[in-house]
Parts: C-alpha cells; sequence; structure tokens
C-alpha cells in the first residue's frame, strides 16, 4: 500500500516539474544534494527541523536556526537553495504540505533559487482530505499556524499558454524521501 | 468600458481575425487540460454535487457563516473590516496603507479588486501599485484590464507582449515566453523585497478557521503575504465555506477546472499574521470583507446561484459566445457565462440588457461547472426580466405579438411561409434580415411548407 503511495507521488511529482529521490536512510541526503547541486555550504540553508526529525549532524548546509531572524532575508535572497521538512506528502495530487513552524519560515522555501523537501515515507497520505484531518487533530481551532502546500516549481502559462518554469518562487523543486522501495 | 456597449464591442470583436484566433487557442488549450485530470476522477459528478450543496448552504445562511467567520479570524489575531458597498471597501484599503504611510504596494492577481477599481483609486491618491501576477503586471504595462478571469492577457499573442516589454521596459525585443518571464521576475523581486504593504484576494475563506486560502501558479501571492510588513485580504462575502475540512474538496475542483492542473504549484493557508508558530508574514493581517450588494442578491431564489461561484472561468472557455468576442466586450469585470448571469443581477440590469442574450442557451457552461450552477437557466430567466422590465424597443415587441399570433395558427404559420417564399423569390439573395444578411444570405425558403408535403403523401396513402 504504502509502496503504491509512494510511487504514485513520485510520479506525479515528475509530471508538475519537480523531481523526487528516495533515499533508504537519512545519510543519503548529502549525498543526493552533493550530486545535484555543486553550491558552496554557505549558498545553502537548511530548516533547524530537518536535523531533529531525522536526528542527523553534518548536513551539507546553514541551519536556519543560527541566523538571526534580522539578517535572515537578506541571507535567504542571496542563498542558492533552501531545505526544509514536511508535514504530509499527498500521493492523489504530488503535494507537499508544509506547516509553518518556528524552525522553518516561508522564505525559506520561498527566496531561494531552488527548494528541497526532506520527508520521511510514514509522511505519505493517500489525499489532502486525509492530511487535513489529521492536522486539525494535532492543533485545537484558532492554534493553527499558517500552512503552503507545494506541488512543483513556481509556474507560469500566461503568455499564449506556454508553459515557463521558475516566475517568482523557486525555479527548481525537489523532495528526498526516507523509506524504502 | 460599459456593459451597455456590449452589441458595438462584440461587432468589433468578431471581426477582428487575429483576436479570435488568439482566443480560440488559449481556451481550446485549457479546455483539454482540464478533461485530462477531471476524466480521471471516477466521482466527479459526486463532488460537484457535494460542493453546489455546501455553497448553496454558505449562501443561504450567509449571516451566520459570515459572523462566525470573522469570529475565527479575530480569533487568529486578524484585523477584520467589513464593507457594505465599494466605496467604503477602497476607503477602508486606503487608510490602512496610508496609516504604514507606504506610497507602494505590491499586488497579486485578485478580481474583487478589479470590481473595486482599486488600482485606479490609489493611483489617483497618489499610491504605486504593482501587479505581479504576470498575466495582471501585462495588462497592467499596457494600460488595459482583463480579458479573462483566471487567464488576465489572453488577448495578447507572445508578438504584443515583446513589442509592449520593448517600449514599457526598455529592454531589446524577444518574443520568447522565458526571456520575457525572466524579465518580469528580476524587476518585480526588487519590488516584493522593498514593499511594505502587500494586497492579495482570497478564493476561499473557510467559517470554523478563519483560514485564507490562496490558489496561484507563480509564487506572487506568497511573497505578497510572506516579505511585507502588513497584508490585507480583500474578499466578498460569499467567498466563505463552511470549513477547514470542506477545503479539499474545493481544492480539487478549481485547479482541475481552472487550468487543467491537479493541484496548483501553490496553495496557501493563512491562519494569521507573524506568531510563534509563523515566524515569518506579515506583523498585521487585515481583512476587508466587502458585501456590494450580494447580501440582497443571497435573499433571491433563484439568482443567489451566481454567489456559488468559485471563479474557476471554465465557463469562459466552453462558451461558444466568449471564444468569438473575447471578454473585453462584455463590458464587465465579469466576462463569459458568469458575468452575463452577474452582471445584470449585482451591478446594473439596464446597463446590462444585452449580456444575457449573448449566449446560444447551449448549456456547455452549466455542464462543466464545477460548482454545478444553472447558467444557461439563470440567463433564459434574466431574459424574461429584461422583457418584463419594458428595456426591450416597441420594435421587437410588436415583432413578438406578431410572430405569437402566427404562431398560435396553423393556417396563420402557412401563410406566412407562402409570403416569405414570395419575398425570397422576388428579392433573391437580397432578401434583407437586419441583424443577420450583413453577414450571412437569407436561406431559401421551399416553395411546398413540410406540412403540404405531408398532406399529399397521406393522401397518396405513402
Ligand atoms: S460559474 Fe462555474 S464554471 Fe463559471 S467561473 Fe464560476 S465556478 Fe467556474
Amino acid at each position: 500500500m504504502e509502496n503504491k503511495l509512494l510511487y504514485r507521488f513520485q510520479s506525479r511529482i515528475q509530471e508538475s516539474g519537480g523531481w523526487c529521490e528516495i533515499s533508504a536512510s537519512g545519510d543519503g541526503i548529502s549525498d543526493i544534494l552533493n550530486s545535484k547541486y555543486m553550491f558552496e555550504k554557505e549558498k545553502i540553508v537548511i530548516s533547524g527541523r530537518v536535523a531533529k526529525e531525522l536526528q542527523l549532524s553534518g548536513l551539507p548546509g546553514m541551519c536556519i536556526d543560527e541566523v538571526k531572524p534580522n539578517n535572515r532575508r537578506a541571507l535567504l535572497s542571496e542563498a542558492k537553495l533552501g531545505v526544509t521538512f514536511c508535514d504530509g506528502l499527498i500521493a492523489e495530487t504530488g503535494t507537499v504540505v508544509l506547516i509553518n513552524h518556528p524552525s522553518e519560515p516561508r522564505e525559506l522555501s520561498l527566496l531561494p533559487e531552488y527548494h528541497v523537501v526532506i520527508a520521511k515515507q510514514t509522511q505519505l497520505y493517500e489525499s489532502l482530505d486525509k492530511c487535513f484531518t489529521k492536522i486539525k487533530q494535532l492543533y485545537p481551532a484558532g492554534s493553527i499556524p499558517s500552512i503552503t502546500l507545494v506541488s512543483g516549481p513556481s509556474r507560469t502559462s500566461d503568455i499564449e499558454k506556454t508553459l515557463v518554469i521558475g516566475v517568482h518562487g523557486p525555479v527548481e523543486f525537489g523532495v528526498i524521501i526516507i523509506g524504502s522501495r | 468600458m460599459k456593459s451597455s456597449q456590449f452589441k458595438i464591442r462584440a461587432r468589433q470583436a468578431v471581426g477582428d481575425a487575429d483576436l479570435r484566433s488568439k482566443i480560440k487557442k488559449a481556451t481550446g488549450i485549457s479546455l483539454l487540460k482540464r478533461e485530462q485530470v477531471v476524466s480521471e476522477i471516477a466521482d466527479w459528478e459526486d463532488l460537484r454535487r457535494r460542493a453546489h450543496e455546501l455553497r448553496k448552504e454558505t449562501v443561504d445562511n450567509i449571516d451566520s457563516y459570515l459572523r462566525r467567520f470573522i469570529e475565527s479570524a479575530r480569533r487568529n489575531n486578524a484585523i477584520v473590516h467589513e464593507a457594505d458597498d465599494h466605496k467604503t471597501a477602497n476607503k477602508i484599503i486606503y487608510d490602512i496603507i496610508r496609516r504604514v504611510s507606504a506610497h507602494t504596494v505590491v499586488k497579486s492577481k485578485s478580481m474583487i479588486t478589479e470590481e473595486l477599481h482599486l488600482n485606479t483609486m490609489l493611483e489617483e491618491n497618489g499610491i504605486r501599485v504593482i501587479e505581479t501576477d504576470l498575466g495582471e503586471y501585462i495588462v497592467q504595462l499596457a494600460g488595459e484590464t482583463p480579458s479573462h478571469i483566471t487567464a488576465p492577457a489572453l488577448h495578447k499573442s507572445k508578438e504584443d507582449i515583446a513589442r509592449l516589454f520593448h517600449e514599457k521596459l526598455n529592454i531589446p525585443y524577444s518574443d520568447d515566453p522565458v526571456k520575457l518571464t525572466a524579465v518580469a521576475r528580476e524587476r518585480l523581486r526588487d519590488e516584493f523585497l522593498k514593499a511594505r504593504v502587500g494586497i492579495t484576494g482570497v478564493n476561499f475563506a473557510t467559517a470554523d478557521t478563519g483560514t485564507l486560502t490562496i490558489v496561484e501558479n507563480e509564487a506572487n501571492a506568497r511573497l505578497c503575504t510572506t516579505l511585507p510588513e502588513v497584508h490585507i485580504a480583500i474578499m466578498s462575502i460569499e467567498k466563505i465555506i463552511p470549513s477547514f475540512d470542506d477545503l479539499p474538496l474545493f481544492l480539487k475542483l478549481l485547479p482541475r477546472s481552472a487550468s487543467g492542473q491537479r493541484m496548483t504549484s501553490y496553495v496557501t493557508c493563512i491562519n494569521g499574521p507573524r506568531s510563534y508558530h509563523n515566524p515569518d508574514g506579515p506583523r498585521q493581517l487585515h481583512i476587508v470583507i466587502l458585501d456590494g450588494g450580494r447580501k440582497q442578491l443571497a435573499k433571491h431564489p433563484a439568482w443567489k446561484e451566481a454567489l456559488y461561484c468559485i471563479r474557476c472561468g471554465a465557463c469562459m472557455n466552453i462558451c461558444p459566445i466568449y471564444q468569438s468576442v473575447g471578454g473585453h466586450a462584455y463590458g464587465s469585470v465579469y466576462p463569459g457565462p458568469i458575468g452575463s448571469v452577474i452582471t445584470p443581477t449585482l451591478f446594473n440590469m439596464k446597463d446590462a440588457q444585452d449580456l444575457p442574450f449573448a449566449s446560444s442557451l447551449c448549456g456547455a457552461c452549466t455542464d462543466i461547472c464545477p460548482v454545478k450552477i444553472d447558467l444557461h437557466h439563470h440567463l433564459l430567466f434574466e431574459r424574461r426580466e429584461i422583457v418584463n422590465r419594458g428595456y426591450k424597443s416597441s420594435v421587437e415587441k410588436i415583432g413578438m405579438v406578431l410572430w405569437r399570433w402566427i404562431m398560435l395558427s396553423p393556417g396563420r404559420l402557412e401563410f406566412a411561409g407562402r409570403v416569405g417564399w414570395f419575398f425570397r423569390k422576388l428579392l433573391g439573395k437580397n432578401m434583407p434580415a437586419p441583424g443577420w444578411t450583413p453577414h450571412r444570405q437569407f436561406p431559401r425558403i421551399p416553395l411546398r411548407s413540410f406540412r403540404s408535403i405531408m398532406r399529399s403523401d397521406k393522401k397518396h396513402g405513402k
């Protein structure tokens, strides 16, 4: 069952112009990022949640928790890659659910040129309904943080319906799922 | 632009082969993509029915849902403003901008702000408004208005846009959409980083959690709602849906119907301004809720359905009239079938009296509408209302009385047929019929009518 969802998610993400890799363990994250992007460490900013949730150390970039809020915007505008954790993967539409978090500001997935999401296979949901029901259980009414759903890179078809990738948001979007095929 | 000039503009548009081919191409692509992603959903009809019920439930009880939404939004620390009419809404928005002494605002695509003529008002008061959706940016540079609710620059070819960018932005001429988009990205990113106020519309507002949901592809709405210190979200009352639990349903219907996507690249669900859990985003979140005649419309037993609309634009894409005349001909912020339904009922029936007649009543709009609005029947009933109110000319009225008198008797109908045949014979191809023959030939009328053939066949026992 989970495998079916995983494959569906993967193909949906690819259809909308993103990429999706599966890694057996958190240690594979660095390899995948290194093989895709040749950025210096300073150009990569990583959400504080990734290290915590996956109990990892030595990730190839700077942790956002170490950046002063006043410097954050300038830093992220210069950054090449923003790496976030997530709160759900929706197989039906190839969507990543990001709930705002003190260690994961919205700008991190918005300002850098590239956005990569780290997720666990157990975070897969068949549809958005199921994920939203879960969110409502986790947070009492009036305390749900803001939520962003991402289903691909920034795009437009405003000029003669020609698809162009990369308008105002990240020009590339990828997902690394920690799990097994 | 006024709806009262529909006929003149429609005639011009129909004569513009270039415009027609641009519209046909764009609407055709949208419909094809929609078909692909709708056909993979087995219970699409059920979803439409459920969505219709939910929209009905909300509009029928709009006062109580509105109260609940406002309570929830305030609990989220949003500042809520209610505006009975357009003027009040504009004043509220202007005051918010003045209070933070901002001179520039960045704005993402929103039909309600078009309805408010917000940009004109703000610019008259010395505030620079920057449209950031690529289509809207193009339309703003050209000094025009959107011609489609989800694809504002649908009436422009890439060559049109290349010329526009070349002239207005001083860049070398290029008609490559990738290059043109890159120019917009670069110019606008700076504006986003500088702006202190961001203005957006709202797609859905949930009564139980006070969540504002914005659906988009470019990330300009995300930037408008994340970077500036103040976010002003503008919505009309009917954007409310009962519950956060209903969002997935509408998010299944809207992107598929609007752009043929399973989900747009981004959906932002805003639950309040900056806080511990929302470490960035605006410090102030204002929600301006416009009535603008909607509470009144919600009481009408039939036309309240127009308020169920989720502004996907599918009815425009599929409408043979829209495909032929384009969005500007309607002279309304809302073109196409839903525009023809809502413009006379919400704004001014006298001015917009031609719009309900701009339909072949084929019903394609009703079939495609994700919330099952009975669009073509509303157009029909609005026609009756327009006649009852006496907006039609006396010539037309006399013609209709005469036609009715003829149709009520088989003998008279047959006689009329003969008279028609006689004149067709006499005048040949030059037989005049205003509104018809300038563009087409009057058809030949056979000497023997269908009924006389039937009669003689019967006599000869066939
Ligand atoms: S009337 Fe229906 S089809 Fe037309 S824009 Fe509204 S929701 Fe879409």
